[in-house]
C-alpha cells in the first residue's frame, strides 16, 4: 500500500525547510519572485493532477487563473474584501466553472479538448474588456500591496511569500490525499484505458469532470497570488500564454509527480528571466532551446530525469509513494514481451 | 525527524548563509540615490522582444542605440548610461517582477520607457510608493498626465489619444462642417480613449457621428463593420485601430468601393504600415488619408533630405544598429525620447538626484529634440504633465506624409479638459 | 442448475452487417462455460453485450434475472460480473498491485470511509497476487511485465471484483503449451476458490474440451450447437465448421 515512506518525508522535509528558509537569505527581488513561484506551481499541480493523472490535456488553465485573480481584484477593489476572503471564493468559483467545463469536456477527448480549452484561453482577455463594468476593462484594476498583520514582525512581501507557500503546501497536501487510494487510481485508470477502468466500475463522467474541478480550483487559487503580489490585474495579464506557460511547466517539471510541479514552478519563473541573462537580444531562441533540450534528453520531465539518475546510481528501483504514477521514473524491463 | 532530513537541513542552512554573505557584499554602500556613482547612470526600461506586441520592441534599440552613441561621445555631465532593458513579452506580471529586479537588485537611478499602458499602469503604485522615477512612458493613455497627484513619480511623453482625437475633431469641424461621421475603434480602452477625445472634440456636433463600429482584438477581419459603415453613409471615416486592422480597413474601404475621407490614428500611420496597405488595395486605398505627426518621419527622404537631424539618426543607425530598417518610425521614436531623457539628466547636473530628476522632467521646455517635427517643443509643468501636446495634421500623398495646415497645440484642449 | 446469465434472442448490428443474429444460450450457476465458434463469430461482441460496451439492436440479457440491458457499463462490476480482454486491457502506467485494486473500486464504501478500506482493500489484493504468483512483482509498472504475467494480473484484477460472473476474453492465446495446461488448473482452482461462475471465450480446444462443464458454439453470428463437451464434440455441425479442427 502506497504509504508516504522515509524517503518521500526526507524530501518534504527539506522542501519545506528550503521555503522556510529562503526568506531571509535571498535578496528581496527574488523573495518577490517567488511568490509567483507559489502560484505557477500550485496552478501546475492542478494541470498534473488533470493531464498526468487523468489524461485531459487542458490548453485553457491560464482562463481560470483569469477568473481567480479577478474574482480576487473585484472583491478587494469593488466591496473592499480582503484578500483572505476573496482567495477561497476564488478557489469556489473557478471549481464551479472548472466542473462546468468539464462537463463540457466529456464530450472531447485529445487534441479536441486542447483546441476547446484553448479557444477559451484566448477568449478570455476579450471577455474581460467587454464586461468593463465589472473588471475595469482594458485598463484593468490596482490593488492594495498586502501588508503583514499587526504584531508579524515581517514585511508585506515576505508575509505574502509565507502565506502563499502556506497555502501551496496545505493544496499539496489535499491533493496528495485525494489521489491516495481508490479516486487515484480511478483517475490514472482513466487515462491509461478507458475501457477497462469503466468495465470495473469506474464512473468516467464522475472522476473526470472531479479531476476537472480539483485542477480548476487550484488554478483559481493560482490566479489570486499572481494577483495579488502584481497588486495589479488586466486582460494582458491572462493571455492564452499563460495557459501554454502553465502547460510548458507541467511537461518540463514532469507530468507525472507531485513534484514537477514545484520544479516546473521553479522554471517557468526562471528559465525566461535566465535567457534573458543569456541572450539579451534573442531570449525566446534560448528560452526555446532549453525547451527543446528538455524534451530531447528528459522526456519525463527535470524531475523523472532526476528519480532515473537516482535510481542508476542506488542501483535500486524507486519505491512507489507520490510517484507511483509514474510511467517512465521507473525504467524497469522485465524483458521483451513474449508471445511464444 | 530522521538523520538525513537533519543533515540535509543543516546543508541547506550552511548553503543559504553563505549565498547571503555574498549577496551583502555585492549591494553598493551609499548614501545618495542608487544607480549613480561617479562614472554612471544606470537605467531600466522593459520592451515586449516577444509577444504580441514585439514589433514595438524596436523603440528599445533605438534607445540603446541612442544610449551607445551618447556614452561614445563621453556620457552624460562625464557619466555613461548603462541602460537595463528586459524583455517583459506585454505582461504585467512579468514586468512587475522585472521592475522589482532592476529596483532592488540592479539598484537602477529611474525606470526610463516602459512600454504599454498595461503594463506602465502595474509597475507605477511600486515605483511611486519607492520614490522611483518612472520617466517618459511610451503609452498614449491620459492617465500618465491626468493621475499626477496621485502618482508624482510618473511621467508621459508622448500626445495622448484623447488629444489626437480632439485635433481630428477639430479638423472636420473645419473642413468637412457637413460630414456624416462613421468610427471604426478597437473595443477596449485603447479605442475608448480616442472615442472620448472625438466626442470632447466634437462638443455640440457628436450628432454628425452616423455609426460607430467596433472590433475585437482577436477578430479575424473587420470586413463587416467596414460594410456597416458603408450602409450607415458616413463620408468621413475615422480609423481608431492597431496597426494590422488598420490596414485592413483601408484596404478593404477601397475594395468595396466606398470614398470617404479617411482619417487615421497616429500609432497605426507609420511609413511600412501604409506601404502594405498601397500594396494590398491599391495606391486608392491610402492616398488622401489624413493622420498627425509629431516626429519627423525616417522614411520621407525627400522631405529630410538637408534635415540635421535625420543626419545625425541616419549616422546612429548606421554605426549601431547597421542591419535595421530606418525607415521604421519606432527606431526613431526610441532615439527621440532617448534624446529627452538624456536632455533631462544633463540639465539636473552633477549632484544627480531622484527628486532634482522628477523637479527637471515636470519643468521641462525642450526645443531643440532633433526629431521632433519642426516646431514642436517637450513642455511640461508641476501641475501639466503632457510633454508633447503639439501635432500637425498631415496627408498621405504617395510616398509619405504631408503636412497640411498649420502645428495645432492641444494643450488648452487638454487644459479645458481638466 | 438454475441459470445464473440468459442470453436470448440477442441481435447486433453494426451498419450493415448482422455481428449477431438471434443469439440465445444459458449459463449455469457454478459452471465452467465455453464459448467457442470461428473467428468472426461474434464470440467478443457477446461478451461486449453482456458488460455493456455495445447496445444489442434487440434481445434481453438476463443476469439472476434482472436486465443487464437497462445498466450503463460502469455499472456492472457493482453486478459482480468481471472480464478479462483479448488484447490484455491493463493500466499500463500502474503498477500490478493498483491494477488488481481497481477491481476493488465498486466495492469501497463510499465517501470518506473508502480510506479506511484502503488496508483491508490492500490486503486482499496481496491474497489474489499471491495465489496467481505476482506478489513478488506488486509494484512493478505492468507496461513491462512478459505477457503471460500481463494475463495473469488482468485475472487478478478480476478477481478482486469477486465476481459471481467471471468472463474469460481468450485467456489461453499467447500462452506457450505448458503455459496452458496450467491456466486450465488455474481456471478450475479459481472457480472453486472463488466460487465463480465462468464464461469463457476460447479458441484452444483442448482446453476448452478438458475443463468445460457446458459449451455453446457461434458460427457466424448464430448459435450453431449447444451441450456438455462430449456433445459438442460429436456434432456433425461443429465439425463441418471448424473444417475438422476438433
Amino acid at each position: 500500500m502506497p504509504r508516504p515512506n522515509a524517503g518521500l518525508l526526507t524530501r518534504v522535509a527539506i522542501a519545506v525547510a528550503v521555503i522556510a528558509i529562503l526568506p531571509w537569505v535571498v535578496p528581496s527581488f527574488l523573495v518577490f519572485d517567488l511568490i509567483y513561484v507559489a502560484a505557477y506551481t500550485i496552478a501546475i499541480l492542478g494541470l498534473i493532477i488533470l493531464t498526468g493523472m487523468n489524461g485531459q490535456i487542458s490548453l485553457g488553465h491560464g482562463a481560470f487563473m483569469a477568473l481567480g485573480g479577478y474574482v480576487v481584484a473585484v472583491l478587494a477593489h469593488s466591496a473592499g474584501w480582503p484578500y483572505w476572503i476573496g482567495v477561497p471564493l476564488a478557489a469556489i468559483a473557478s471549481g464551479v466553472a472548472g466542473l462546468l467545463i468539464g462537463l463540457v469536456a466529456l464530450r472531447l477527448a485529445g487534441v479536441y479538448l486542447a483546441l476547446a480549452t484553448f479557444s477559451l484561453a484566448v477568449a478570455t482577455p476579450s471577455f474581460l474588456k467587454h464586461y468593463k463594468s465589472i473588471t475595469g476593462g482594458f485598463d484593468g484594476m490596482s490593488l492594495q500591496p498586502v501588508q503583514a498583520p499587526a504584531g508579524v514582525p515581517l514585511g508585506g512581501q515576505q508575509w505574502l511569500y509565507y502565506v502563499a507557500w502556506a497555502v501551496a503546501g496545505v493544496v499539496f497536501l489535499l491533493s496528495a490525499l485525494l489521489v491516495r487510494g481508490q479516486f487515484g487510481r480511478a483517475l490514472r485508470a482513466l487515462r491509461d484505458n478507458p475501457i477497462a477502468a469503466v468495465s470495473f466500475g469506474v464512473n468516467p463522467y464522475f472522476y473526470k469532470t472531479a479531476a476537472f474541478g480539483w485542477s480548476a480550483v487550484l488554478a483559481g487559487i493560482a490566479g489570486g497570488f499572481y494577483a495579488i503580489p502584481t497588486a495589479y490585474v488586466s486582460p494582458d495579464t491572462f493571455t492564452f500564454a499563460l495557459s501554454i506557460t502553465l502547460l510548458i511547466g507541467a511537461v518540463l517539471g514532469g507530468i507525472s509527480t507531485f513534484w514537477g510541479a514545484l520544479v516546473g514552478g521553479i522554471v517557468v519563473e526562471f528559465l525566461p528571466l535566465v535567457a534573458q541573462q543569456i541572450n539579451a537580444a534573442a531570449p525566446g531562441v534560448v528560452y526555446g532551446v532549453a525547451l527543446i533540450l528538455v524534451m530531447m534528453f528528459l522526456p519525463d520531465g527535470i524531475v523523472g530525469g532526476l528519480l532515473r539518475l537516482t535510481y542508476r546510481f542506488r542501483r535500486a528501483p524507486p519505491q512507489p509513494a507520490l510517484e507511483s504514477s509514474t510511467p517512465s521514473a521507473a525504467p524497469v524491463t522485465v524483458g521483451p514481451q513474449s508471445r511464444e | 525527524m530522521t538523520s538525513p532530513v537533519r543533515k540535509a537541513a543543516i546543508g541547506i542552512f550552511a548553503a543559504a548563509f553563505a549565498l547571503a554573505a555574498t549577496g551583502s557584499t555585492i549591494a553598493p554602500v551609499s548614501a545618495a540615490d542608487p544607480g549613480v556613482t561617479d562614472t554612471e547612470i544606470v537605467l531600466g526600461g522593459s520592451h515586449p522582444y516577444s509577444g504580441p506586441a514585439s514589433g514595438y520592441g524596436n523603440i528599445g534599440k533605438g534607445i540603446g542605440a541612442y544610449f551607445s552613441y551618447v556614452n561614445d561621445k563621453g556620457g552624460v555631465n562625464g557619466r555613461k548610461i548603462k541602460y537595463i532593458d528586459k524583455d517583459d513579452g506585454y505582461s504585467p506580471p512579468q514586468a512587475v517582477q522585472l521592475v522589482h529586479q532592476m529596483v532592488e537588485q540592479d539598484k537602477v537611478f529611474a525606470i526610463f520607457d516602459t512600454l504599454g499602458t498595461a503594463v506602465n499602469t502595474a509597475i507605477r503604485p511600486y515605483l511611486n510608493q519607492n520614490g522611483v522615477p518612472q520617466l517618459f512612458v511610451a503609452t498614449g493613455a491620459s492617465t500618465w498626465g491626468h493621475d499626477y497627484q496621485k502618482f508624482p513619480w510618473t511621467i508621459g511623453w508622448q500626445p495622448d489619444y484623447q488629444a489626437e482625437a480632439a485635433l481630428y475633431a477639430h479638423d472636420i469641424l473645419l473642413n468637412h462642417p457637413k460630414a456624416k461621421i462613421g468610427v471604426l475603434y478597437q473595443n477596449d480602452d485603447y479605442g475608448e480613449d480616442y472615442n472620448v477625445g472625438l466626442k470632447r472634440g466634437l462638443g455640440k456636433h457628436q450628432d454628425m457621428i452616423v455609426k460607430m463600429a467596433s472590433y475585437e482584438t482577436t477578430d479575424p477581419s473587420v470586413g463587416s463593420q467596414i460594410s456597416t459603415l458603408k450602409a450607415s453613409g458616413a463620408d468621413v471615416f475615422l480609423i481608431f485601430a492597431t496597426p494590422k486592422f488598420a490596414i485592413q480597413a483601408m484596404v478593404i474601404t477601397a475594395q468595396q468601393s466606398w470614398h470617404p475621407t479617411i482619417y487615421l490614428n497616429n500609432v497605426s500611420g507609420a511609413v511600412p504600415f501604409m506601404n502594405a496597405a498601397a500594396k494590398a488595395g491599391g495606391l486608392s486605398a491610402v492616398n488622401g488619408v489624413i493622420s498627425t505627426i509629431y516626429l519627423k518621419d525616417p522614411a520621407n527622404h525627400a522631405r529630410y533630405a538637408g534635415d540635421a537631424g535625420m543626419k545625425l539618426y541616419n549616422e546612429i543607425m548606421t554605426k549601431y544598429l547597421p542591419s535595421a530598417d530606418k525607415d521604421d518610425g519606432n527606431y526613431l521614436y526610441g532615439v527621440s525620447i532617448a534624446y529627452t531623457m538624456c536632455d533631462v539628466l544633463k540639465r539636473a547636473g552633477k549632484d544627480l538626484t531622484r527628486k532634482k530628476v522628477m523637479d527637471i522632467a515636470t519643468n521641462l521646455v525642450e526645443k531643440d529634440n532633433p526629431w521632433a517635427y519642426p516646431g514642436v517643443m517637450i513642455r511640461t509643468s508641476p501641475t501639466f504633465r503632457y510633454p508633447i501636446t503639439q501635432m500637425i495634421t498631415a496627408k498621405w500623398l504617395t510616398t509619405g506624409w504631408s503636412p497640411t495646415g498649420l502645428l495645432v497645440d492641444t494643450r488648452a484642449m487638454t487644459m479645458a479638459e481638466k | 442448475m438454475p441459470a445464473l446469465l440468459t442470453v436470448r434472442n440477442l441481435t447486433i448490428r453494426f451498419g450493415g452487417i448482422t455481428a449477431l443474429n438471434d443469439v440465445s444460450f444459458d449459463v449455469a450457476e457454478g459452471h465452467i462455460t465455453g464459448l467457442i465458434g470461428p473467428n468472426g463469430a461474434g464470440k467478443t461482441t457477446c461478451f461486449n453485450c453482456i458488460t455493456r460496451l455495445y447496445q444489442p439492436t434487440s434481445g434481453e440479457v438476463l443476469f439472476k434475472g434482472e436486465d443487464l440491458l437497462r445498466c450503463v457499463p460502469q455499472q456492472i462490476a457493482g453486478k459482480r460480473i468481471a472480464r478479462t480482454f483479448q488484447n490484455v486491457a491493463l493500466f499500463d502506467h500502474m503498477s500490478v498491485l493498483e491494477n488488481a485494486l481497481v477491481g476493488y473500486h465498486t466495492r469501497f464504501p463510499v465517501g470518506l470511509a473508502a480510506w479506511g478500506a484502503e488496508t483491508a482493500a490492500t490486503r486482499e489484493a496481496m491474497d489474489v497476487l499471491d495465489r496467481l504468483g505476482l506478489a513478488g512483482i506488486a509494484n512493478r509498472p505492468a507496461h513491462g511485465l512478459p505477457f503471460g504475467l500481463r494475463k495473469n494480473v488482468e485475472l487478478a484484477r478480476a478477481l478482486m471484483v469477486r465476481p459471481e460472473l467471471l468472463l474469460l476474453d481468450e485467456p489461453a492465446a499467447g500462452l506457450s503449451h505448458d503455459e496452458v495446461t496450467a491456466l486450465g488448473d488455474t481456471i478450475k482452482r479459481i472457480a472453486r476458490d472463488f466460487s465463480t461462475t465462468v464464461l469463457m471465450v476460447e479458441h484452444h480446444m483442448a482446453l476448452v474440451m478438458r475443463i468445460s462443464d457446458h459449451i455453446v458454439v457461434l458460427a457466424s453470428g448464430k448459435t450453431l450447437a449447444d451441450g456438455p463437451p462430449d456433445a459438442v464434440r460429436a456434432n456433425p455441425a461443429v465439425i463441418e465448421a471448424y473444417l475438422g479442427a476438433v
